[in-house]
Order: C-alpha cells, then structure tokens, then sequence
C-alpha cells in the first residue's frame, strides 16, 4: 500500500531532514510539505480520493494554526473516508503540559521529541504492519 | 438566733437561779427541827411547816407559803420552758458569768465541743480551755463584756478543726455565746473565693474580652480585656446587654442577636459562636470572633451566659493580604509556565533541527555536496541557537 505522508512544521529546514530521511528509507513514499495548521487541513482536503495511507507528522508551535488548532478542526473531518490515518507528534518542545494535552486527543498515535531518529522514522513508515 | 437571745439573754440577767436546782421538800432546816411543806385540800393552800420537840411533844408552826409557793411553781415552769427551747434551738449555746465560769452548756454545745455539761458547769472557760486563750474568741468575749454590745463574728477552731459563727450577747453579770457550725458554707465561700480569684486573674491575663450575662437579671460583667481590646471604660454601674449590642456594626446587628435568641431558645444548645464586626471606643471596627455557652437551670430555661470576644482583626487582614499574595503568586506562576512553555519551543527549535541534522548527515554518506549543504544549516542552526541564548541572557540581566 502507498503512503501519503504531511509533514507539518514552519521550520522548511526541519521539513527538509524529515523528507530526507523519509526518502532514504522508502523513495516511494509521496510527502507533503505543510508550512502550518491551515496548509495541512486544505492539503487533506486534496487527498479527499486517495486510497494511499495517510500519515501526518504535526508539529505544535506554528503561525497561522498551530497544532492544537488544526487537531480541533480535524475533529470536523470524517477520518474513516481514508484507508488509514495515523497521527504522530514532532515537536521540539520538552514541556511537560504539551504531553499532557496531546493525552486528551485519542488521534495522537505517538508523541515524539525532535529530532526522529532513524529508527523513530522506521517505526513511523511500518506501524501498519506492527499494528 | 437574736430572737432567743433577746429573750433569754435578758432573762438570765434578771432572774437569779441556780441552774438545775431543785425544789427540797422536807430537809431539815436546823437541828433537831423538822421543816415540811404541806399542802392543804380542805382550802387548797400550802404551808410551811416547822416542828420543834418541847417538853416531851413537839410544837409545830405553820405559816401560809402559798404566795411563794406559786412564784416558785411558776419559775420552776418557766425555767422548763427556756430550758426546753435551749436545747431545742438548733445552735449551740453556753452561758458564763462575768467571772467566765460556765453556767449553762446545752446539747448542741456538748455535741459541737464534744465535752459533757456535767464536766464544765462551775468551771472557769478559759481553764478548761487553755488552747482558745489569746485567740479570736478571746478577744471577742472579752471586747464583748468589756463594750456591753452584741458582737458576730466567724473564727476558725483549729483544735476542732471548724469554722464556727459566733453570736456574743453580754450583760453585766455575764455573756450568753450562741455559736454553730459553718465550715462547710465557710469552705465552699473560700473555694468559690479562690475560683473566683482564678478566673479575674485568667481574664486579667488573657487578650479575650471575657463577658458574664446574667440573662434573669440582665447584668453584664465584663473582664478587663473588654477595656484592653476596644478601649472601652467598664461603667461603674452595672452594664446591662445593651453595653454590647449598642457596639456591634449596625450591618450584623440583626443577625447576631437572632443567632443568640436562637441559641438560648434550644434548651439542647450550648454553644454559641458568632464572628461579627464590633466598634471600638475610636470608632473603628474590629472584626470579632464570640464564642458563649448558655448555663441552664434544670427546666432548660437559660438564666446565665458566659463567653469570650476575641479580636481577630489582624488575622482577618493577614489572611486577606496572604491570599492577595498566593494569587499574586499564581498569576505570576502561570506568567512563568507560558515562558517555559515558550521557551521550551523556541529554544530547543534550532537545537533540535542541528540533531536532525546531523542524522541526515550519518545516513547520507554517499554525496559530499549534500554533506556540505547540511553543514551550512548546521552552523546557521548554532548561529540561531547563539542568537537567542544571547538574547535570553540580556533579558535576564535587565531583570535585576
């Protein structure tokens, strides 16, 4: 099965490690660059037909919207129209309340600290098959 | 006791009999002479008479003593009678003469002094007891006999161990001594004395304005704290209820009574506690803190109330200014918790992205144009990182 994979983050320098990573590991996989919140919801909304699983890689501290923001407006979206949709969290924040917020949203799969190892990466592109 | 006393207390001064004595029918009165008396039916008159032998035969006198003989009769009655009441009174009674012999010690004295009359009648007093010479009783017969007035007084036996009220009523022949028994009124007076004591001296000591209302009488007493916590001068005449009420802010006035009729009115309920605002003698208000307990008699009726005001004005402000300060703590807390959340963001940011990069480089070992691209980030990332520590230290500096 294909993955379609937002990697939501204001840092392109960030985005551009993740992607790289990604790539290393599996060249197939398509990646979406997402600047913040508001960008991530719109590029969802394109994959709307897609069959690929989606994957979201959601930092917190972002302009415009920020984590938080596009999770409560992810509320609004029917997930069960896409094959499979795993979220995970990549912030660079340490703060203990992030972690504790993150526990009253069920569709955080995981919650990382920046940066993803390349084992974080490996786990991220097969957890269908653990799962 | 003054009643008897006036009557019998007169009558031993007027009348001259020898206590117990006895009317002798038929001694004789000389030698050789007969002495009867002799009643007389046949005209219902008694006679003296005085037989003499003479000349082989006797020679009798008979003189009419029936005038007499009803005196004596008379005193004789009378004499019962004082003696009976003597010994009925209740209080102990002993009569000397002005020579301190005792004349009379009735029951009530043999049993309180535990000495028998038979063993003290014809005696002088301060013979038989030498333990009393030169002490209060001494001193108060003898300023008894010695002014000719009526004197009370209450003295402590200590050979007998025993509070005794006195009465002394003097005469010129003599004083009459009521006395009785009052050494347990006497103790419970000195234990309520010294309760008494102790508590002027607890409402002396404590910073409590310590309050006594007397519900039947409405009287209100008030310790000395009452003047040292609201300035107040206790009223030289008694204080009613009002001397309280009249103080307490015109806002919990109300209320504070009603809790208090409240009170009294559940015969269940002893406790009362009200804290209220009260003026003091400048005018301001001390927040107040009162607590009661209601006395009962045993129908439930509340005739007595005891408690303690105490002033709580500083606590009251102290706690106002300490949960001022614990929000002022929790705003500035919350003020702490956004920078560290902020900083936790903002800072670790270019940190975190010079980690990644250099995992990026680790997997990428292959092309040194790439290797070189990442280095260039890196070092932008510490410039940034840099950049920002600077910036933090600055700020903290402007703190101080």
């Amino acid at each position: 099965m294909n993955k379609t994979i937002l990697i939501v983050d204001d840092d392109p320098i960030v985005r551009m490690i993740i992607q790289k990573m990604i790539h290393n590991m599996d060249s197939s996989v398509n990646c979406h660059q997402c600047d913040n919140g508001e960008v991530a919801l719109s590029v969802l909304e394109t994959l709307r037909e897609t069959i690929d699983d989606i994957v979201v890689l959601l930092d917190i501290n972002m302009p415009v919207l920020n984590g938080w923001g596009f999770l409560d407006n992810l509320k609004k979206i029917n997930l069960n129209s896409f094959t499979k949709f795993q979220l995970y969290i990549v912030t660079s924040s340490t703060d203990e309340s992030d972690m504790l917020k993150a526990q009253s949203y069920p569709v955080i799969k995981k919650f990382y600290h920046k940066p993803l190892s390349k084992q974080d990466i490996g786990v991220i592109l097969n957890s269908d098959e653990i799962t | 006791m003054k009643f008897w006393a006036r009557i019998f207390g007169n009558y031993f001064q007027q009348v001259q009999i020898p206590p117990f004595g006895k009317f002798i029918k038929g001694s004789p009165v000389q030698k050789n002479t007969e002495s009867f008396e002799y009643y007389y039916p046949g005209n219902g008159k008694w006679y003296e008479i005085n037989a003499y032998p003479s000349q082989g035969g006797v020679s009798a006198y008979f003189k009419n003593i029936d005038e007499r003989k009803q005196v004596a009769e008379k005193l004789e009655k009378a004499y019962q009678e004082k003696i009976n009441i003597l010994e009925s009174i209740g209080d102990a009674f002993f009569y000397v003469n002005k020579d301190w012999v005792v004349t009379y010690w009735n029951k009530e004295t043999e049993k309180l002094l535990g000495r028998k009359r038979e063993a003290i009648i014809g005696k002088n007093l301060w013979d038989e007891y030498p333990d009393v010479v030169g002490t209060g009783f001494y001193r108060q017969y003898h300023k008894a006999l010695e002014t000719q007035e009526n004197l009370d007084f209450e003295e402590f036996y200590p050979a007998l161990n025993m509070w005794l009220e006195v009465t002394v009523y003097p005469s010129t022949t003599g004083l009459s001594v009521y006395f009785k028994d009052i050494t347990l009124r006497k103790e419970s007076d000195i234990r309520l004395l010294q309760s008494n004591e102790r508590f002027e001296k607890v409402a002396e000591a404590t910073n409590d304005a310590i309050w006594d209302w007397n519900i039947l009488e409405n009287t209100l007493y008030w310790g000395a704290g009452f003047k040292k916590l609201f300035g107040y001068q206790i009223e030289k005449n008694t204080p009613t209820l009002e001397s309280w009420t009249n103080h307490i802010h015109p806002e919990d006035q109300e209320w504070v009574l009603q809790s208090i009729y409240r009170a009294l009115e559940k015969p269940d309920q002893s406790n009362w506690i009200a804290e209220y605002r009260y003026q003091k003698n400048d005018g301001t208000y001390a927040n107040v803190i009162d607590k009661g307990i209601v006395i009962r008699d045993e129908k439930g009726n509340p005739i007595r109330m005891v408690g303690a005001m105490n002033d709580i004005t500083e606590r009251k402000n102290f706690e106002i200014s300490r949960s001022r300060y614990v929000s002022q703590i929790e705003i500035q807390n919350e003020k702490l918790k956004n920078i560290a959340w902020t900083q936790s963001h903002i800072v670790r940011a270019p940190l975190a992205r010079m980690l990644g990069i250099m995992n990026v480089i680790e997997d990428n070992d292959k092309n040194l144009d790439d290797t070189l691209m990442w280095l260039k980030h890196l070092r932008d990332s510490a410039n940034e990182l840099d950049e920002i520590i600077k910036d933090m230290v600055d700020k903290a500096q402007h703190l101080t």
